[in-house]
């Protein structure tokens, strides 16, 4: 079969010759793996630093038990000692290792993060795409709920939710979860009220297809990757949150070494020892550059209107 | 050859400025209003019409992807009007339709084997689905080896012909092509329509075809029904209705279309309508088109004029329908 493209054809312009935006969105919507997303990513710098940075992180939390110098709460040196070779960040008042705790702190600051981001992105996917596939009374109900919560500056919120529960990483998880879920879910009702008016849509319809598997197979599949993108992006916004509540202690208790917990502990010393304050808050810093720079990276690749 | 489809009276209006407190529409688009058309085994029935006459609407009726506000729809025999759940289900098997933008149409996260596949997974008839599959790509002129790709890596055409075997998979007996080759390259349409009537004379497929494109309607069509402003004003068999049109409006639509003859084209006298076609929100009384008619008289805008038979199966809704006089066209 030969497509020969005719010159001067305005009743049936071909689409790739008149609308590239469009085709751009359709190329890009496929599958992460076959689209080469990586290669593309590596290409941005900035987003190669986001990666980089990620990636060390994630490294620094697996491999915490190899790195170590020391034990996270062993008390094995004098109290508040400056950075030097056997504690190449100092050590807190009780003696214990900052860099040490630092790695540890990696795996609670970065897991909580990572689940409280899953279970948010399921609850958004879940109560977003639902009430944007069903419509109707529904859907009304539920974002008026959405609405309320989000009314409420979302800090604030999880302060006040986390503040019901007894002190700890778990609950501060719950409390931001139950609290961030909503914006995302807007934000994933909006995409799949758009995906489903696709005309694909429609074709799955007449094929016979039931809601439940239209709404797994064709919308779904489109609506994932900005999902991704968005909670890459929120993951540094969800590291802060944790670092902030455990910093006004509603979150890890001592002696666990949770980031904003550490800050907590330094700040009365932060005159005489601001080693103390300044390596988390370089380690939360890195954390949320390195998430911010990677999600605005996978943004870029992956929707092409921005 | 008998009746497959019987669409009678069918009516759809769509609410519009939906107020903000109380959810009462302000007003409504009249789009589909008391449309009646039948189309029997194995022809190709057109609806034609101009942009908003209502056309994909009705053909969003006869598929059930709206419900009618008014009136029912008849197929093989079995009134499918308010069919649901699992009858509808079952209905779609024997209906399919073909999309206008085959960009659009096909999910772009999904290989051509699983589109082509779509119905009968969708239909619980999984087994077997590939080697259906093969078949099917090859009937449309797709090489079957080429099943595991992606809509994007092929050409608007052939995405066209994948739309095709999609619609094939399950057997139908009704196919709605809605506009299948106006978004198609000039040098395309031809291939796509001759695949589409080769189709029809070795399955047995009835159409019905949605078009604005008169001059596809000529090269497919058995019988034609031309719409405005959800109305049928004009139904007859191709050769009356390109021979004779008995309606103003048919006859204005059939003056544009540009003649290949160079000496006829010159003599050709087009027949101008004045004005716009009016909202469909406040469609004008009586005869719809009494507006932009240069045959108007006072009847027109006080009495409908029926859809009436006038010679064999023409049927025209005019109160002063006759044919346009050879004089007038090449004068």
């Amino acid at each position: 079969m030969t497509d020969i493209q005719l010159i001067g054809s305005p009743m049936a312009p071909e689409a790739e010759e008149v609308v590239p935006a469009l085709v751009g969105a359709e190329r890009v919507l496929q599958p992460l793996a076959r689209r080469g997303v990586f290669r593309r990513l590596m290409r941005d710098w900035t987003a190669r630093i986001g990666f980089v940075l990620v990636v060390l992180l994630v490294l620094a939390a697996v491999l915490a038990p190899l790195l170590a110098p020391h034990e996270p709460l062993a008390l094995d040196g004098g109290s508040f000692e400056s950075p030097s070779w056997s504690h190449p960040f100092g050590t807190d008042r009780l003696g214990r290792d900052l860099f040490s705790r630092i790695l540890f702190g990696a795996r609670l600051s970065l897991g909580t993060a990572f689940f409280a981001s899953l279970l948010i992105t399921f609850a958004a996917v879940f109560v977003g795409s639902v009430t944007g596939f069903l419509g109707g009374a529904v859907d009304s109900v539920v974002m008026r709920v959405v609405d309320t919560i989000l009314a409420f500056p979302s800090l604030l919120l999880a302060i006040v939710v986390a503040g019901l529960f007894k002190p700890s990483l778990w609950s501060l998880m719950l409390a931001l979860a139950s609290v961030w879920w909503v914006g995302y879910a807007r934000i994933v009702r909006g995409l799949v009220l758009a995906v489903r008016e696709r005309q694909f849509v429609t074709a799955a319809r007449v094929a016979g297809g039931r809601s439940s598997r239209i709404l797994i197979r064709h919308i779904l599949p489109n609506v994932l990757p900005p999902v991704i993108v968005l909670a890459t992006l929120e993951m540094g916004t969800l590291i802060l949150a944790i670092s902030a509540l455990s910093f006004l202690g509603l979150g890890a208790q001592p002696p666990t070494p949770e980031w904003g917990a550490m800050l907590n502990e330094g700040k009365n010393h932060f005159f005489s020892a601001p080693h103390l304050m300044l390596f988390p808050g370089l380690a939360i810093s890195a954390a949320v550059l390195g998430f911010n720079l990677l999600g605005d990276g996978l943004r870029d690749v992956l929707d092409p209107k921005s | 050859m008998g009746e497959l489809l019987r669409v009678t009276d069918v009516v759809k209006r769509f609410p519009v400025g939906r107020g903000l407190l109380l959810r009462k529409p302000t007003a409504e688009v009249h789009a589909v209003d008391g449309v009646s058309f039948t189309i029997n085994s194995g022809e190709t029935f057109a609806l034609v019409g101009e942009s908003g006459c209502g056309k994909t609407t009705t053909a969003n009726l006869v598929l059930r992807l709206l419900d009618v506000d008014a009136g029912r729809i008849d197929f093989a025999g079995e009134e499918i009007t308010h069919r649901r759940g699992k009858r509808l289900r079952e209905l779609r098997r024997d209906i399919q339709m073909i999309f206008q933008d085959p960009v659009a149409s096909l999910n772009p996260r999904m290989t051509v084997r699983d589109i082509v596949a779509e119905p009968l997974v969708a239909q619980g008839r999984r087994r077997g689905a590939t080697g259906q599959v093969a078949e099917l790509l090859e009937r449309v002129g797709l090489d079957p080896d080429h099943a595991g790709r992606y809509p994007h890596e092929f050409s608007g055409g052939q995405r066209q012909r994948i739309g095709i075997a999609r619609a094939l998979a399950l057997s139908p007996k009704l196919i709605v092509c809605d506009e299948p080759v106006s978004a198609l390259d000039v040098s395309m349409r031809a291939q796509v329509l001759n695949l589409l009537l080769d189709l029809q004379t070795d399955l047995g497929l009835t159409y019905l075809f949605i078009s604005h494109d008169l001059s596809v309607v000529r090269h497919v069509c058995d019988r034609v029904g031309v719409m405005y402003l959800g109305k049928i004003v004009e139904v007859a068999k191709r050769e009356q209705l390109f021979g004779g049109a008995l309606h103003p409006y048919t006859q204005a639509l059939l003056s544009a279309v540009p003649v290949p003859d160079p000496d006829v084209e010159v003599k050709r006298r087009r027949i101008v309508l004045q004005g716009e076609v009016p909202s469909p929100l406040h469609p004008p009384p009586a005869c719809r088109f009494h507006t932009r008619c240069w045959k108007v008289e006072t009847i027109c805008r006080n009495e409908t004029p029926e859809l009436e038979v006038r010679c064999g199966q023409h049927k025209a809704s005019c109160h002063f329908a006759e044919p346009r006089a050879a004089v007038e066209i090449h004068a």
